[in-house]
């Protein structure tokens, strides 16, 4: 049995672009595809062929079938009525966008990296040390005499020191009759990565060591007894305070404007001689005076100097043919001046409410 | 330090506003920290460094002053002649006994008869109460003053209290005890210095005096002290006792040799003149040491070429004479001799700061720097620590970052037991924050506990941080580890999409991560290890003896003890990033994209306790005869036809071949031979 659908197909499509609105598109698709429709019947009279003639006559079926569809959706398109919701039907483009949730860095990693970015273009390399050091590393290879008052501005956590035989062989942290260059501690500044740094590698060399470091400060708005720095070092026989300004000035413009001045007080760090704080014009206020300059228009944000010769022979570097320079810096400070964070507490809670806003 | 404008322009004829003045000040190294109108006078309140003990004192500021405005030094002397001995006056002689002079180098002491006490005259009482010091009387008052204004902490006994007229100056004995004139009483011991009479100690050497001897309204004889105690002596017994005082501050960072006795001089003249009576003895032990002063040889072009500035040797040895340094030599190296009140200068670097602090810092100009090339290799686990935070992030994860401080009840809430003794600290603030961490876990449960509580249900986070341990107990060992949590819901914009998190969401964070740093090797496998994880559920993930990674489900049990309420699951791993370092590549190269076409097969089986997922892909892997392109799971389902404790599980086979296209013929023989292998070796039904 052969089946002309021509005549279907020429009835189908002259009705469908009859069809003047909605209702009528509805009413011929319910007519030729609908469960009683005209193809539903053809359809059902493919039991009754012989096999052989069954796969020409189902596909014919399939393609009219197709080609209807079709036609409905092409005259329902042309007149303005839009796909109903469960197939090519009606989107509502004002529905929210399925956004990914995000990812981020912590701000302090982030104000940690950007620092480090700018003085890695610059030429310096990234060294890390731990933080648990030697008392050595810690003070005296710095400069900082045990048992001095230049040591009260570096409050330290000791590392307790096992048992041995029995014994608490440092049964008091504060008993200083007893220290010795082999007690440990937790860094009270990323400065003895200078030491380390110095031993790994040659001169001339220029690195910058970012880092956690840890004073017993009870906490507070502005205190925490962990927080971290980020400090650089640049050792070349010819190097000069001029360069130490000149690299501060490049990396200052970059993080806060390229507008911000700098300001250089004389101060005393034992790990450099000469030393100078460094202040930056307010980059909030434009140094017109606001609280976070105290009025003053300007904002201290490093202590730098040139490196004490103590602190390059710990090193084990040769004075006579080298020199260098030195600075240091805190993260958070930096964090909450750039972001207007008043708490420093905050950065440590890790509310999802605070992270997700940087 | 504080010094008030009036007291200034009493010693120096300084013609710059209070403001300037303080401006000045800070910019040549005395740090204003606050300048406060007070009455009709200013106080600077003036942050002195720990180098330069010569500007606690109001003599030393106004030196300074001097040197750095041009301004002259008005005539401060001391008489001298209030101070000549009337022996006339029947006083008993004192006996002053220095055991150590490494301890106390010399010790003046004064007796002072028939005084008045009584309350200061107006212009003491006011000249203190500016320098935030309270007005005690007459004799107190007079030696705070001297101290302010000198630099030399004096101290006054009331000489008919000292037993025997007798002053020792020894080390006290263990268990030794003092009332001081703070009102508290203290224990000493050997590390202390004591100023004692004939019986017991009346004064902490350099720190605080007694209250036995005190001075009080009935007082007529006074002991006036002046002296030169040990730095260090002084520091330590000042921490050990917990008590800082402006005495100890001085003393530790050193006191000016000369002024000791000029000071001393200066009180009893104020006394004398303030308070009457005559000075009827002056005693002494020990002696000063003759001042060798200090010469260094300074070549002014070096000094310049360090700071890059250019100056004039007239203009450089201008600025060292106005601060009192005494040159001879040429033009460019000269010597420069150092005055005794700045025990501060010792190399010539410290020479060019005092050039460079007065000249100014501005004055140095900027240059672009020559920063050369390098070696310095970076560690793998510096790159590898960039790498997987960036991988985390993309992943959605927030970085957290906690203490690296905790306490023992953070290991109790997490039921975690120490097999060896965590790092402590010895000085920890309080017990909450004594011990350096060995695992990242229990910071980051409280991290979910805080936001949980906060009304943050749906949480991933992960820190990187050092971990710490004590193997032989004597070496602290620093490790960098990662550790991940998820909380609550897989959040979707539009809500109903949310779902609850699952152990696979994390295993599969993990997972990508590994294949990013394409670490191939690894297995996965059951662990009973971690404390915290609830049944069943803990994971590790190996290569070889390492284990890179665990996790788990957290326990109900943790999830309580941390606060952490509600119906909330919480996900918890932690990774070695050690052991990651050692087994990964960060190096990427190319492989060749297949383009012959495969042919995917599926195998639905019951999966249980002996027939893992794991098992089945290893045999499928081993069995496809290298026609296996990858094996991955379609589905897992349960059902009524899925006993307990088995799983449904249906397995995708990609089977393909780089040289051709595979026949039906080909895939059925491989597919069969694996289907084989899983009923053989795993008594597996295939459904």
């Amino acid at each position: 049995m052969s089946v002309d659908y021509s005549y279907i197909a020429a009835e189908a499509k002259s009705q469908i672009e009859a069809a003047s609105d909605k209702a009528a598109i509805e009413g011929l698709r319910i007519k030729y595809l609908g469960r009683k429709g005209v193809l539903q019947d053809h359809m059902a009279k493919i039991p009754e062929l012989a096999p052989e003639e069954r796969r020409a006559y189902g596909s014919g079926l399939n393609d009219l079938k197709n080609n209807i569809s079709a036609w409905l959706a092409e005259k329902e398109a042309a007149l303005g009525v839009a796909a109903p919701p469960s197939a090519a039907g009606y989107v509502d483009v004002t529905l929210p966008g399925k956004k990914p949730v995000l990812g981020r860095l912590h701000p302090l990693t982030q104000v940690e990296g950007q620092i480090c970015d700018i003085f890695c273009r610059l030429g310096f390399k990234v060294f890390k040390g731990p933080e648990v050091e030697t008392e050595h590393n810690n003070f005296v290879a710095l400069n900082i005499p045990l048992e001095h008052p230049s040591r009260d501005a570096f409050d330290t956590f000791y590392i307790k020191k096992c048992q041995v035989s029995g014994v608490r062989c440092q049964e008091k942290a504060h008993d200083i009759g007893n220290m010795t260059q082999e007690t440990l501690l937790l860094r009270s500044h990323t400065s003895p990565a200078q030491i380390r740094a110095m031993k790994a590698a040659e001169p001339p060399m220029a690195v910058i060591m970012p880092g956690r470091v840890y004073r017993p400060d009870a906490v507070d708005a502005s205190h925490s007894f962990m927080f971290h720095q980020v400090e650089g070092i640049a050792v070349d026989a010819q190097i000069r305070f001029s360069d130490l300004k000149g690299v501060l000035i490049a990396f200052a413009r970059e993080m806060f404007g390229k507008d911000t001045k700098l300001r250089f007080r004389p101060s005393f760090f034992p790990f450099t001689e000469p030393s100078a704080e460094v202040d930056i014009s307010c980059f909030l206020c434009k140094a017109k005076g606001c609280p976070a300059c105290k009025k003053s228009g300007w904002i201290e944000i490093l202590g730098c100097g040139m490196m004490h010769p103590h602190v390059l022979r710990s090193g084990g570097y040769d004075t006579k043919k080298w020199r260098g320079f030195a600075f240091g810096m805190g993260v958070e400070r930096i964090a909450m001046l750039k972001f207007g964070v008043n708490d420093i507490r905050l950065f440590f809670e890790n509310d999802m409410r605070f992270l997700e806003q940087f | 330090m504080k010094i008030t404008y009036s007291w200034i322009k009493e010693l120096v004829g300084v013609t710059l506003s209070p403001e300037s003045l303080a401006d000045k000040l800070s910019m040549a190294g005395l740090s204003v920290e606050l300048l406060e109108r007070v009455g009709d006078d200013w106080v600077y309140h003036i942050e002195v460094t720990s180098n330069r003990p010569d500007w606690l004192s109001v003599n030393g500021i106004v030196r300074e002053i001097a040197a750095i405005t041009n301004a002259k030094m008005k005539k401060y002397q001391v008489s001298g002649i209030r101070c000549q001995v009337e022996t006339k006056k029947n006083l008993t002689h004192l006996s002053i006994d220095v055991e150590d002079h490494k301890d106390c180098a010399f010790y003046y002491g004064n007796l002072i008869a028939g005084v008045k006490v009584g309350p200061s005259p107006e212009w003491l009482k006011k000249r203190l109460q500016a320098l935030g010091m309270r007005p005690v009387n007459n004799i107190v008052d007079i030696t705070n003053y001297c101290l302010m204004e000198t630099g030399q902490p004096l101290h006054a006994f009331d000489l008919d209290k000292i037993t025997d007229s007798t002053i020792i100056v020894r080390r006290a004995k263990k268990g030794e005890l003092i009332g001081l004139l703070d009102g508290t009483q203290r224990n000493l011991n050997e590390h202390m210095l004591v100023i004692a009479d004939a019986a017991r100690p009346i004064a902490v050497a350099g720190i605080m005096g007694g209250s036995g001897t005190e001075v009080c309204d009935k007082t007529a004889n006074i002991l006036l002290e002046s002296a030169y105690f040990d730095p260090v002596v002084v520091r330590r017994a000042s921490r050990m006792l917990g008590v800082p005082t402006d005495s100890s501050y001085r003393f530790e960072r050193g006191v000016d040799v000369p002024t000791v006795k000029k000071a001393l001089a200066r009180a009893t003249e104020m006394m004398i003149e303030i308070a009457g009576g005559v000075l009827v003895y002056t005693g002494q032990a020990g002696k000063a040491p003759a001042q060798k002063s200090k010469k260094i040889s300074f070549c002014l072009s070096e000094a310049l070429d360090t700071l890059g500035m250019e100056m004039t040797p007239a203009q450089a040895k201008n600025i060292f004479r106005k601060l009192g340094f005494i040159l001879s030599g040429g033009k460019d190296r000269f010597l420069v001799e150092v005055p005794t009140t700045r025990r501060d200068i010792k190399i010539p670097e410290d020479l060019s700061e005092e050039l460079v602090r007065v000249w100014g810092y501005d004055k140095i100009p900027l240059t672009a720097p020559a920063i050369k090339p390098f070696i310095l290799e970076t560690p793998v686990i510096q790159a590898l620590e960039a790498a997987v935070k960036g991988m985390l992030t993309k992943m959605g994860l927030k970085e957290a970052l906690t203490y690296s401080l905790t306490g023992e009840d953070d290991y109790k809430k997490t039921a975690i037991e120490f097999s060896d003794s965590p790092v402590e600290l010895e000085n920890p603030l309080t017990r909450d924050y004594r011990i350096l961490r060995p695992t990242l876990i229990p910071s980051l449960l409280n991290c979910v506990s805080y936001n949980v509580n906060h009304n943050n249900k749906d949480l991933e986070f992960f820190e990187i941080s050092r971990v710490f341990s004590s193997k032989n107990k004597q070496d602290v060992h620093e490790a960098q580890s990662l550790a991940l949590v998820l909380c609550g819901d897989r959040r979707s914009a539009w809500s109903r999409e949310s779902r609850a998190y699952t152990l696979f969401d994390l295993k599969g964070i993990i997972e990508a991560m590994l294949d990013e740093l394409r670490i191939k090797q690894y297995e996965a496998r059951k662990s009973d290890a971690l404390p915290f994880a609830e049944k069943d559920t803990g994971c590790e993930i190996a290569a070889g003896k390492d284990v890179l990674a665990t996790i788990c489900k957290v326990s109900g049990a943790v999830l309580r003890a941390w606060g952490i309420k509600g119906k909330v699951d919480v996900f918890a791993a932690e990774v070695s990033l050690e052991s990651l370092a050692r087994r990964s590549d960060l190096k990427n190269s190319y492989t060749q994209v297949v383009s012959i076409p495969s042919v995917v097969r599926d195998v639905s089986v019951l999966a249980g306790q002996n027939a893992s997922y794991g098992r089945i892909k290893a045999i499928i892997e081993a069995k496809g005869a290298g026609l296996v392109r990858s094996v991955y799971l379609a589905d897992t389902y349960t059902g009524r036809e899925v006993a307990a404790g088995q799983l449904g599980l249906t397995i995708t086979i990609e089977y393909g071949s780089s040289q051709k296209t595979l026949t039906d013929e080909e895939v059925n023989s491989v597919h069969t031979k694996i289907l084989e292998a899983l009923s053989a070796e795993l008594s597996l039904k295939i459904r």
